[in-house]
C-alpha cells in the first residue's frame, strides 16, 4: 500500500509510517455481517433501487442467490485521523485514513474470497462483488444494509443521505450462479 | 558568478519609443533620434542590463526579407527573402545605427551592462523561409533546412561580432521560433547552432532567450553554454530551478503585459514582491520580465518594477542563509529542525511575514509545483505541510496574522455528504499559502452556506462531494445563492464524484481533481477576479 501511495522510503518516514501501522492496530475494532437471500427476495428487499439499476439487472441476470455483505472498522481510526488532521499533523492523518480504505478493503475481499470458495466447493459460481453507488445501482441502497445489519452492528449509523458511518464501511452485493445455468 | 548576481532589468527597451516625438519607423533607422530615446529613458527607470531597442526583423531583412515599418507598431516581415546574402553588419543600414548607439551608450553608461540583442539562427530562418515552411521542412527537408541555418548562423555571428566590438559587453540571444521545433529536434537545429555562438563569445556573460513552455529542452538550453536563460512568463521558476546548473543564471519572469504593460500598481508590487520572496533564495536569480515589454507600456510601471524588484532584494539579502535552511527542511519534511529555523530567524530579526514567504510559503509552492509536473507525490508534500506547520507553530505569538491573510474562503462537503478528507486536505493547503479559511464541516445545506457568505463574505465558496446523489447539491447551492441575488461570490467545487464536465454543467468557476491542484486553480481565479489580490 506504501509503494502504492508512493510514501517517501527514507529512515524518518518510515519511523513515522511504524508508529501509525502500530496505532492503527489498536484503533480498528473489525465488525461484519453476512446473509445470503434468493435473487427475487433481493429485489424485494432492495425495491425499487436494485430492479431500477441495469447494472444489477446486468450483473444478476443469471444468479438464484445473492450475498449481502456489511464490514465496518469502527469509529475510532476515523476519530483519529481527524484528530490529526486538527493537530495539523496531516501525514499522519492521511496514512491513517488510507490505511483505513485498504484494510476495510482487505477484509472484504477477505468474505468475498471466502464465499467465492466455497460456492466453488459446491460447484457454483460467482459474480463479482458490486456496491450501493457503483454505476446506477443507488446509495439509497444502504438504508436497507443498515436495516439489515444494524442489530448485528452495533453503533453503525447512516446519514440522511444515506451514508454508513464510520465512514471505513463498506457495504457489497456478490451474485451466486447455481451450476447448469 | 557575482556579475549578474541579483540584478533587475525588463527586456529590451521599447518604452523608450515613448521618451521622442519620432514614431517606431524613424527610431529604427536614425542613431540620434534612437540614442537620445534610451538615453532619456535609462535615466529614468535604473536598469542594470542595457538594450538598444531592437526588433527581430533586423537580421532577416539584412539577408533579403521584406519589412514593413510603421509609426506606432514594431516592424514585421512582409515578403519572405527571394534572393538571399550573407550581409557585411557594417554595410547594413540599421545594423550600422545600432553599433553607433551601444558606442555612445558605452560612453554615456560605462558601467553598465549593455546587451547585444541578437536574434537566433531559426528564428531568422523562419523569417526569411516562412515560420510555417521552415517547420515544415523539419521533416520535408532537414538538409536545405540545415544548410539554411549556416547561413542565419554566419550572419548572426557576425552581427553579434560587430556589436561586442561596438560596446555591447554581454551577449543576448532571442530564439523565439525555436520554441515551436520538437523538443527532439531542438538540438539539431536551434541549440548546436547557439552552441557555436555562445563558445565564440565565452569571455563576455551570454543569455538565451526562447519564448514559450521551455520545459522539454531545458537540458538542451544549457547544454549550449549559455551563461544565463531567460524563461517566458508562463514558465514557473521554481519547477525549473534545480535543472539549471548554480553557475547559470535564472532570469525572469513578470509577465510583461499583464503585469508591466496593463497591471495596477498594487499588482506590480505584489507580484513581483511574490516572484523575489520565492526566487531570491537562488544566488543564480536575476529579475526580469518575462519577454520585451511593449513600446506602450507606462514608464511609470516599469521604473515601480525596478524599485520593487530592488527593495525586495536588499530586504531579503541579509537573511537569505536562514531562509534557505527553512525552505530546505520544509521541503525534506524535517519539522524539527524547521522549527528551530524560524527560531534562529526570528533572533537574527527576520520579520515573520518574510520568514512565511520566502522560507515556509516557498516550500510548499514548491512542493506544489513538482506535484503537477508529477516529480513528487501527496505523501511527499503532506509531509512539507507538517514541517510547515512545526515551523508556523513558532511563528504563532509574533504576529498579527489576521491582518495579513489574504481572501477569505469557505468550504464545506455538501448535504448528504460526509466525506471530508480530501475537503480537509484543501484546507490545510490553502492555509499555508496564507488564505483565511472557514470550514463548515460535512452535510452541509444551502442554508448553512448562505449565512456563511453572510457572516463571512468570502471570495470563494468550495464545495466537496463525494457521491453522486450528494453532487446534485451542489447545483442546488449554487442556484439558491443566485435566487438570492449573491453573484459577487465564485464557487469551485471538487470530490469524487465531480469532473470538468460535472463542474461546467453545475455553473462552478472552478474545478481542480485534487487538494494540491486546487490550491493553484483558487489562486489562479483571485488573480484572474482581482477579488483576493
Amino acid at each position: 500500500m506504501l509503494k502504492y501511495l508512493r510514501v517517501p522510503q527514507d529512515d524518518q518516514t518510515m519511523e513515522i509510517i511504524s508508529s501509525v501501522l502500530e496505532e492503527t492496530v489498536g484503533l480498528i475494532d473489525i465488525k461484519k455481517w453476512s446473509k445470503c437471500v434468493l435473487v427475487d427476495d433481493f429485489y424485494e428487499l432492495f425495491h425499487p433501487y436494485a430492479r431500477s439499476s441495469k447494472s444489477i439487472s446486468k450483473l444478476l441476470g443469471r444468479a438464484e442467490h445473492v450475498y449481502l455483505i456489511v464490514v465496518t472498522l469502527g469509529e475510532d481510526l476515523g476519530n483519529r485521523a481527524k484528530e490529526y488532521f486538527g493537530k495539523k499533523e496531516v501525514f499522519k492523518g492521511y496514512i491513517l485514513d488510507r490505511l483505513g480504505s485498504f484494510l476495510v478493503e482487505e477484509e472484504v475481499k477477505k468474505i468475498d474470497l471466502e464465499i467465492t470458495r466455497q460456492c466453488k466447493e459446491d460447484g457454483h459460481a460467482t459474480t463479482h462483488r458490486y456496491s450501493p453507488g457503483y454505476g446506477d445501482f443507488s446509495i439509497k441502497a444502504q438504508r436497507t444494509f443498515f436495516d439489515l445489519a444494524k442489530d448485528t452492528i452495533p453503533g453503525l449509523t447512516i446519514s440522511h443521505g444515506c451514508l454508513l458511518s464510520s465512514e471505513k464501511t463498506v457495504s457489497a452485493i456478490k451474485g451466486v450462479i447455481k451450476s447448469g445455468y | 558568478m557575482e556579475i549578474m548576481h541579483h540584478l533587475v532589468f525588463p527586456i529590451n527597451a521599447l518604452p523608450s519609443s515613448q521618451m521622442v516625438e519620432e514614431g517606431i519607423d524613424e527610431i529604427l533607422w536614425k542613431a540620434d533620434v534612437k540614442f537620445e530615446a534610451l538615453r532619456r529613458y535609462y535615466e529614468q527607470i535604473e536598469a542594470d542590463v542595457l538594450f538598444y531597442f531592437s526588433d527581430v526583423v533586423i537580421q532577416a531583412e539584412a539577408m533579403g526579407a521584406k519589412a514593413k515599418y510603421s509609426r506606432k507598431m514594431m516592424p514585421a516581415v512582409e515578403a519572405t527573402a527571394r534572393v538571399m546574402s550573407l550581409p557585411d553588419p557594417a554595410q547594413v543600414p540599421r545594423m550600422a545605427v545600432n553599433a553607433n548607439v551601444l558606442r555612445r551608450m558605452a560612453g554615456e553608461f560605462p558601467y553598465k551592462l549593455r546587451a547585444a540583442l541578437v536574434y537566433g539562427p531559426f528564428t531568422v530562418a523562419g523569417l526569411l523561409a516562412g515560420e510555417e515552411a521552415i517547420l515544415r521542412k523539419l521533416i520535408d527537408d532537414p538538409k536545405e533546412v540545415l544548410s539554411l541555418l549556416e547561413k542565419t548562423f554566419e550572419c548572426a555571428r557576425r552581427y553579434a561580432l560587430y556589436l561586442v566590438e561596438s560596446g555591447a559587453n554581454l551577449l543576448w540571444i532571442s530564439d523565439p521560433l525555436a520554441g515551436l521545433i520538437p523538443p527532439d529536434q531542438f538540438w539539431d537545429f536551434a541549440g548546436n547552432f547557439l552552441r557555436r555562438i555562445f563558445e565564440l563569445f565565452a569571455s563576455i556573460p551570454t543569455i538565451l532567450h526562447i519564448c514559450g513552455d521551455t520545459y522539454q529542452i531545458i537540458q538542451a538550453m544549457v547544454g549550449t553554454g549559455v551563461r544565463g536563460i531567460s524563461f517566458d512568463n508562463c514558465m514557473d521558476l521554481l519547477a525549473v530551478e534545480d535543472e539549471i546548473p548554480k553557475d547559470v543564471y535564472i532570469i525572469g519572469n513578470i509577465d510583461p503585459v499583464e503585469v508591466i504593460e496593463l497591471g495596477s500598481p498594487e499588482e506590480i508590487i505584489s507580484r513581483t514582491t511574490d516572484l523575489v520572496s520565492m526566487m531570491a533564495l537562488k544566488n543564480n536569480f536575476v529579475l526580469s520580465t518575462g519577454c520585451a515589454v511593449p513600446p506602450s507600456a507606462p514608464i511609470e510601471n516599469v521604473r515601480l518594477f525596478l524599485e520593487t524588484g530592488r527593495k525586495s532584494f536588499a530586504d531579503l539579502r541579509p537573511h537569505i542563509p536562514l531562509l534557505s535552511e527553512i525552505s530546505r527542511n520544509v521541503y525534506t519534511g524535517n519539522g524539527e529542525e524547521t522549527k528551530q529555523g524560524v527560531a534562529a530567524a526570528l533572533e537574527d530579526g527576520v520579520e515573520p511575514l518574510t520568514i512565511i514567504s520566502s522560507g515556509l510559503t516557498r516550500a510548499i509552492r514548491k512542493g506544489s509545483t513538482m506535484y503537477e509536473a508529477k516529480s513528487c507525490f501527496l505523501p511527499a508534500i503532506l509531509l512539507m505541510v507538517d514541517a510547515f506547520y512545526k515551523g508556523f507553530q513558532a511563528l504563532e505569538n509574533t504576529l498579527e496574522l489576521g491582518g495579513s491573510k489574504k481572501s477569505s474562503i469557505v468550504l464545506g462537503t455538501v448535504k448528504g455528504d460526509i466525506h471530508e478528507i480530501g475537503k480537509n486536505l484543501v484546507k490545510i493547503f490553502l492555509e499555508t499559502y496564507g488564505h483565511r479559511v472557514v470550514d463548515l464541516g460535512v452535510d452541509v445545506d444551502e442554508d448553512a452556506f448562505i449565512r456563511a457568505y453572510q457572516k463571512y463574505h468570502p471570495t470563494i465558496i468550495g464545495l466537496s462531494a463525494f457521491t453522486t446523489e450528494s453532487r446534485k447539491e451542489m447545483g442546488k447551492i449554487i442556484s439558491a445563492f443566485h435566487r438570492e441575488g449573491i453573484r459577487e461570490v465564485l464557487f469551485v467545487v471538487g470530490g469524487a464524484a465531480v469532473n470538468h464536465e460535472v463542474s461546467r454543467s453545475l455553473g462552478a468557476d472552478g474545478y481542480a481533481r485534487d487538494a494540491v491542484r486546487a490550491v493553484g486553480m483558487i489562486e489562479k481565479l483571485l488573480q484572474q477576479s482581482e477579488v483576493g489580490v
